[in-house]
């Protein structure tokens, strides 16, 4: 039998009654009236309730407006209500951070770290991986690459198989025939010297296509685009120039337009000046002067394949079919097969290089967020033997189980807004300097910046730690009603929290030691890759490289005169002990390739290689071996034999167990003969393996792009200034590009490797500090509360020695077992690091033995410290203070 | 019925019922007196309004366990009601009289 009305139907409206005195008397008349009835009752109340709700809602709607309405009063009482108990916790977790500053403020350094350092590392991955690129619609910008699969089988071409740029006929042929695309665009950069009053200056040179700032989406801020007609070569010299050149030489007013530039003794019209910080993503320049595609001296040619491409998808096609058209349209001259097309999504394709790095970054700060939130809560748990009395006593008051727990939840939330701010603060400064370690040329990493979304992520990341952490620690501390307290007695309730604690301090240490596994296998391949021998010697040897411009230097003769003048003038200066010249010096640019025949068992073979173009002494100036044989001499000029060095990694691929001396290679339509087999030069990166590789006399080619190399002694800084000097005596009109030492461009292409190992290592080294002083607190905490019970030990006659062992026992097994879990747990994990290991596998056992040795040693420090307060513990005092 | 007149006669009910009015006795002298049925919802907003607008005043009984352990809210005229009471009644002595009231004022 139903004593009471329907239980759902009175719950309906309770929910829509204001509670107070009203709804009470609404809810006793109803049921009043209920009582006095027999039959259907509770399809008559339902019925009542059902009349009532819609009336109800109304009219506390229309009341909403009225402050003190009866079907409001209470309204406001109940946000108020809510409003005041927020408050009040609040205020009362404020006091308690007062009154336990120490654990507040671990607590929210903690906290600070963690979230700062995700927060900084979100805001790199974001600005580099994930906000969509700066143009309108980036989605459907693709770049466009142009394959030649048959040099992937070729270990001297292979790298860049399917990254090939275009010539300007290729991008002329694919304008015209494409279909898929709203618009491609092509550009190519170079450099031209521009002489004034003050001298030769280079500028770097955009050679760009008028469709160029339409696919972008970007107009002139100032002036106008190209035209169509002014391409290619041989038309009226206009020319873009960028937001700085126009700001710094031209005043920054419309009255540059028409004015002119000197590039390469032409004459330029300013037509128009670019956006201010408009950059082509992923160009590792900016360049300050654009000048239509096509007017460059090689662009009529298709054997240029300098043009980088991009294109705006037309809506509605998918990447797939307008890749097949682009494979059939790149086929261009080649015959069929030679050559293809390949189209990727333009924001991955400038990302490609960080994407994996970066996303490692970001596991790694994921893990140390998940440490620090499970250092909190430890802390949390360790607080809650304080704390037992205190909420005891607020649930003999009348706090209900709810009540405690929303208290503990704001005091997390409170704590953890706290320290997300902090840590926002933190990574404002840590963003930077991430962005300040970040490898030269990181794409985009001028677009990143702290900004609203790493707030959110901030904020959305404090909040759901502090729920999912602190909910763990606020429940066990809630379960303490006045009851059980003293059924049970504080200790052995705080011994049922300690072992939740103890759970989570090995967890925590669990996870440090991945963090440390991972960071200790990156700085030992770090170390392993500086050992690397680049296969000459970087140390102290210097590159100078004029630029010289086609139109002063048209015929190859009067480009060596002016190196043999350069090369023999910077020999002489004081500090310089070796010159020679070098085309592609190891560590400048991309190399260069070709292909040639040789003769291998009386037959010819085409076969692709790098080659160099040197000058005599090459290879004692870069300290390069000599295998075999003799090097280039002054000897070796423009009448006499030709001749070729072969690198180890040639001799070795075309003519193993033999002597290279003597063997024949056609370059060029013409025979040279291997004199001399030199080591193998690394070119890209110390990881790279040797590439094929021939040496050339500078006499007896036509080739250009040349450095200067010098040997120094003593300081090079000295003397990179004094080569400057000199080569403007030599020829004032004659720019140099660059003076740059060689060891710092080795040591440039570890840059990516130091940057995440840098991260990676410090994230761990944080980890490591907050597990140690969480083990050290466990055992702080277990000495304070067993204080007593060595004391009597002590008096029984226990040596303090005994005492100190068996303190820090139970935090030695338990940091034991941290560990062993987290180096199962790095066995896995590690397997993410494999492609950015050197010399080295995942699971390289020293690391681990290195790594689980130093975790033992710290947790006995760390244990071993408050322990030490055990063994000193004098029992009579100890005793009477109980 | 018209909204003020429900009003009023709310107010009129429950000067009726004295001091002994709640939800339950002003309801059943509504009916009694109107012979209509009255709408729970519309008695329950009109008395919280007749409050807000400061024309009747409640206090609260003591809890009875017919009631589920809730007290009734017995309610009584105020001041103010006791005079909108008079004014209504002036003015629907008005509307008998029909033409005889000045033009164009309402109720």
């Amino acid at each position: 039998v139903s004593a009471g009305p329907p239980a759902l139907a009175q719950w309906l409206l309770e929910r829509v009654l204001p509670p107070g005195a009203f709804r009470a008397a609404l809810l006793g008349d109803l049921e009043e009236e209920f009582v006095t009835r027999k039959r259907g009752r509770n399809a008559w109340y339902w019925r009542q309730v059902l009349g009532l709700l819609p009336r109800i809602l109304w009219a506390r709607w229309r009341a909403r407006e009225h402050p003190s309405s009866v079907l409001r009063s209470d309204v406001p009482k109940f946000n108020e209500s809510i409003a005041d108990m927020i408050e009040t916790d609040t205020r009362y977790a404020f006091r308690l951070f007062a009154r336990r500053r120490t654990f507040a403020a671990v607590a929210l350094i903690t906290i600070a770290l963690g979230i700062g350092s995700a927060t900084a590392i979100f805001s790199v991955v974001d600005g580099v991986l994930l906000r969509g690129l700066p143009y309108p619609s980036p989605e459907e910008l693709v770049s466009a690459h142009r394959t030649f699969p048959h040099w992937r089988t070729d270990p001297a071409l292979q790298r860049n198989w399917d990254r090939i740029g275009l010539s300007y006929p290729d991008y002329l042929d694919w304008r015209a025939q494409q279909r898929m695309f709203r618009d491609v665009a092509a550009w190519n950069w170079t450099s031209r010297t521009s002489v004034d009053a003050q001298g030769a200056e280079i500028m770097d040179v955009l050679l760009a296509t008028s469709s160029l700032l339409p696919t972008l989406g970007v107009a002139p801020q100032v002036g106008r685009n190209f035209l169509p007609e002014e391409e290619g070569f041989g038309k009226p010299h206009v020319a873009l120039i960028g937001d700085r050149l126009w700001r710094e030489r031209f005043g920054g007013t419309s009255k540059a337009l028409g004015k002119t530039l000197t590039l390469d003794e032409q004459i330029f019209t300013i037509v128009g000046v670019l956006p201010a910080d408009f950059r082509i993503t992923g160009l590792r320049i900016t360049p300050d002067v654009w000048v239509p595609a096509g007017s460059g001296s090689l662009d009529t040619s298709r054997v240029n394949l300098n043009y980088t491409t991009i294109a705006r998808l037309r809506s509605g096609v998918t990447l797939t079919q307008a890749e097949q058209e682009t494979n059939r349209i790149f086929q261009f001259d080649r015959p069929a097969g030679e050559s293809g097309g390949r189209l990727v999504n333009w924001q991955s394709d400038v990302t490609r290089g960080v994407r994996r790095p970066f996303l490692l970054l970001l596991y790694a700060s994921a893990l140390l967020l998940l440490i620090t939130c499970v250092n909190v809560a430890a802390l949390l748990l360790g607080e809650g033997a304080a704390r037992d009395g205190e909420l005891a006593a607020r649930s003999a008051l009348g706090a209900g189980r709810r009540r405690i727990l929303r208290q503990l939840l704001t005091e997390q939330l409170v704590l953890s807004a706290l320290g997300a701010m902090l840590g926002l603060g933190l990574a404002f400064w840590a963003t930077r300097t991430l962005i300040g370690l970040a490898p030269p040329f990181t794409p985009r990493i001028e677009e990143v910046g702290v900004n609203l979304r790493s707030f959110a992520f901030a904020l959305s990341a404090a909040t759901i730690t502090a729920i999912v952490f602190g909910m763990a620690p606020a429940l066990t501390l809630a379960r303490t009603d006045a009851g059980t307290l003293m059924r049970m007695g504080s200790n052995r309730l705080s011994r049922r929290r300690g072992s939740l604690r103890r759970a989570a301090i090995a967890v925590q240490l669990g996870l440090a030691v991945v963090l440390l596994v991972g960071a200790a296998l990156l700085v030992r391949s770090l170390n392993r890759l500086s050992g690397v021998s680049p296969g000459f010697s970087p140390e102290q040897l210097l590159y100078v490289q004029p630029q010289l411009d086609w139109d002063r230097f048209p015929e190859a003769a009067q480009y060596r005169a002016y190196y043999d003048r350069a090369v023999a003038s910077l020999r002489a200066l004081p500090g310089v002990s070796a010159a020679s010249a070098i085309s592609s010096a190891p560590f400048t640019d991309g190399g260069s390739g070709t292909t040639i025949k040789l003769e291998r068992g009386g037959i010819e073979q085409e076969v692709n290689a790098q080659w160099r173009v040197v000058y005599p002494d090459f290879q004692s100036t870069l300290s390069i071996p000599l295998s075999s044989g003799r090097s280039v001499t002054e000897a070796d000029g423009a009448t006499s034999q030709r001749i070729v060095l072969v690198n180890d990694a040639m001799a070795e691929q075309y003519w193993p167990g033999r002597s290279a001396l003597g063997q024949r290679l056609q370059i060029d339509q013409q025979w040279h003969t291997v004199v001399g087999v030199t080591g193998n030069v690394k070119h890209f990166g110390l990881d790279q393996s040797a590439v094929p590789t021939f040496y050339l006399p500078a006499a007896q080619t036509r080739r250009r792009g040349l450095v200067i190399v010098l040997r120094t002694e003593g300081s090079a800084d000295a003397v990179a200034g004094a080569a400057r000097a000199r080569l403007r005596e030599i020829d004032p009109a004659v720019a140099v590009r660059s003076v740059e030492l060689a060891a710092q461009l080795v040591n440039r292409t570890l840059a990516d490797e130091r940057f995440r190992t840098i991260i990676t290592t410090f994230f761990a080294l944080v980890a490591a500090l907050l597990t140690a002083a969480g083990l050290y607190g466990i055992t702080a905490d277990s000495v304070t509360q067993r204080l007593r019970e060595m004391a009597i030990r002590i008096a029984l006659g226990a040596s303090p020695k005994r005492v100190l062992r068996l303190t820090v026992q139970g935090t030695v097994v338990l940091g034991l077992s941290g560990a062993l879990l987290g180096a199962l747990v790095a066995l896995a994990a590690t397997r993410v690091l494999r492609p950015f290991l050197f010399g080295i596998t995942p699971l390289d056992p020293t690391t681990y033995v290195l790594v689980f040795a130093g975790t033992v040693v710290a947790t006995i420090g760390a244990a071993w410290l408050p322990a030490r307060r055990a063994a000193r513990a004098e029992p009579a005092q100890l005793l009477k203070s109980e | 019925m018209r909204h003020g007149t429900f009003e009023f006669a709310v107010l009129l009910v429950i000067r009726q019922l004295g001091e002994d009015g709640y939800a339950v006795t002003i309801r059943e002298a509504l009916e009694r007196q109107t012979a209509e049925p009255v709408a729970r919802g519309a008695l329950y907003t009109t008395l919280a309004r007749l409050e807000d607008k400061g024309l009747v005043r409640s206090r609260m009984g003591e809890p009875l366990p017919v009631r589920g352990g809730k007290a009734r809210r017995f309610y009584a005229l105020t001041a103010a009601g006791e005079s909108a009471l008079q004014s209504a009644r002036a003015r629907s002595v008005l509307e008998w009289r029909g033409l005889d009231g000045p033009l164009g004022e309402r109720p």
